[in-house]
């Protein structure tokens, strides 16, 4: 009797135990998933570390012409090339931010209290400030929730936060996608231009160009920002290169706000009818508006 | 029996006063033989001595000189750019603002920079310097700073003409045209959105860049200016 008192207190003790193991396994994965999950997604840092810093490579591309023809497209005076702050550390999403902010001060003056963002003789925006701007991005910063979760933001944090703040000062925001099936939409890019409306895009390792361009020749300068960034894009920019009559190459650019010292602006090459560009570097993009 | 047994016999069959006689005058002339013997050894060993000498001093003469000319040249002889370039990348160094202008570092440095004396006008002027991580030399002073004429933002870096600095690199392949004022060649170049140039003036290396430019040389009108002072 007593054995199989014992055999059974055994039997007993052994199954709480295992009950016990589960239900810890069960928990502390539950645990790892609900942490994992904002690691998951894409964050928006730029100079992470310094191996990822902006890297300059000369380009041999030239391209030698009788004649050369382009078409610009910009938002109204292009966008005021605010430079992200160094001790707001992984704050292109700030950045970014505060550079649409900036944009849109021209025409409703309270999202930048007591800051006019622009000259009113010519309409060119400034091109930073040291008090005001400064103190948009710590807003930013905050509502953005940068660096809260991990480094740098993810895109829903930046896009909330510019509404956050962007409502706190009375006014409204609407964002309109420019991503088809995975891809940038040019047509939607473009016509958010020509609606004045600035786009923020969210971007992986990016190369962008600089051109030296003289009568008969144009060399391209490249550079690559190889984090993922949040940049602003204001333009588009259409080049087609001529022999005679005979235009034998057109290649179309954005030009985007950087949000940094070191390339206020740059040109990311979308498509060239000498290449086939696969734009890897886009994740999304969104114009924005506000009213 | 050897030929000095020989000779000992013969003497020693002589008779006694010859004997005695012969016997002094071998032993006179072996004492002479080797009296010679000394001095011409004693000589030998003096011209030895001598002969050392000859060689060691003129070799030590000629290093003397040879070291005395070759540290003159090489202290005397002006640093060539090409020699001595020093590149400096990112890792290397710091960027920090600074509340000091390239106006205030020029005069604090006495290095007779070059500068846009708008400070009292512009709207906008910020300065930037590049520090090297291991000493704090500063290699690299930046100022962007606000024309308010055309409301351009001009970028004027200047580092002295041993030091590339890897985010100014690409002014070689953006500033291909050259342009002359004052026997200083500018080397320039741009594009619809850009203008860029770069030259060299009393041992410093100046880079600009002027964002949105209203006209496409408007950058050599300023440059100009900066020299023409």
């Amino acid at each position: 009797m007593k054995n199989i008192l014992k055999n059974k207190f055994i039997i007993l003790a052994v199954a709480i135990l295992l009950i016990a193991c589960c239900l810890v396994t069960v928990f502390s994965q539950n645990a790892n998933l609900a942490l994992a999950e904002p690691y998951n997604e894409i964050r928006y840092a730029d100079k992470v570390t310094d191996e990822m810093q902006a890297t300059y490579q000369a380009s041999t591309e030239v391209v030698t012409y009788t004649n050369r023809e382009d078409d610009y497209y910009e938002t109204t005076n292009s966008v005021p090339f605010y430079e992200a702050r160094g001790y707001l550390s992984n704050s292109c999403g700030p950045t970014a931010g505060a550079i649409v902010v900036g944009f849109y001060d021209k025409y409703y003056e309270e999202l930048i209290p007591n800051f006019k963002a622009y000259y009113p003789a010519t309409g060119k925006y400034k091109f930073d400030d040291k008090v005001y701007v400064p103190k948009l991005m710590e807003d930013l910063y905050s509502a953005m929730r940068c660096n809260i979760d991990d480094v740098g933001v993810n895109e829903s944090d930046c896009l909330n936060g510019l509404r956050s703040y962007c409502e706190s000062k009375g006014r409204k925001v609407s964002y309109s996608s420019v991503a088809t099936s995975g891809g940038l939409n040019a047509t939607a890019y473009l016509n958010a231009i020509n609606n004045n409306q600035p786009i923020i895009l969210f971007n992986k390792a990016t190369e962008l160009y600089d051109m030296n361009t003289t009568a008969t020749e144009e060399t391209w300068v490249k550079f690559s920002i190889p984090a993922n960034h949040v940049y602003v894009g204001f333009g588009y920019y259409v080049v087609r290169y001529y022999n005679g009559n005979n235009n034998f190459r057109t290649d179309t650019y954005l030009r985007v706000a950087c949000g940094r010292a070191d390339y206020d602006f740059g040109l990311i090459r979308i498509a060239s009818t000498a290449s086939t560009i696969t734009n890897n570097w886009f994740v999304n993009g969104y114009a924005v508006s506000i009213t | 029996m050897s030929k000095e047994s020989k000779f000992h016999n013969l003497i020693e069959q002589q008779e006694n006063k010859h004997k005695q006689e012969v016997w002094d005058m071998i032993k006179s002339e072996v004492e002479e033989n080797a009296s010679v013997t000394t001095d011409t050894v004693q000589v030998s060993k003096n011209t030895l001595a001598i002969n050392s000498k000859k060689i060691y001093i003129p070799i030590v003469s000629v290093l003397a000189v040879l070291a005395v000319v070759l540290i003159l040249i090489f202290t005397l002889k002006p640093n060539s750019p090409v020699d001595d370039i020093r590149y400096c990348s990112k890792t290397e160094y710091t960027t920090n603002d600074t509340k000091q202008t390239l106006k205030e570092y020029s005069l604090e440095t006495n290095k007779d920079l070059l500068y846009f004396d708008w400070y009292d006008e512009t709207e906008f002027c910020k300065d930037e310097i590049f520090q090297l991580n291991s000493t704090n030399e500063i290699i690299c002073f930046k100022e962007s700073i606000v024309d308010i004429e055309t409301g351009c933002k001009i970028d004027i870096s200047v580092t002295d003409n041993r030091t590339v600095i890897d985010f100014l690199e690409d002014f070689e392949n953006s500033c291909l045209l050259t342009h002359t004022f004052n026997d200083i060649e500018i080397k320039w170049g741009g594009n619809k959105f850009k203008s860029k140039a770069t030259f060299e003036y009393e041992s410093n290396i100046y880079y600009m860049t002027l964002s949105d430019p209203f006209e496409e040389n408007y950058i050599i009108t300023l440059i100009e200016q900066l020299l023409d002072r």
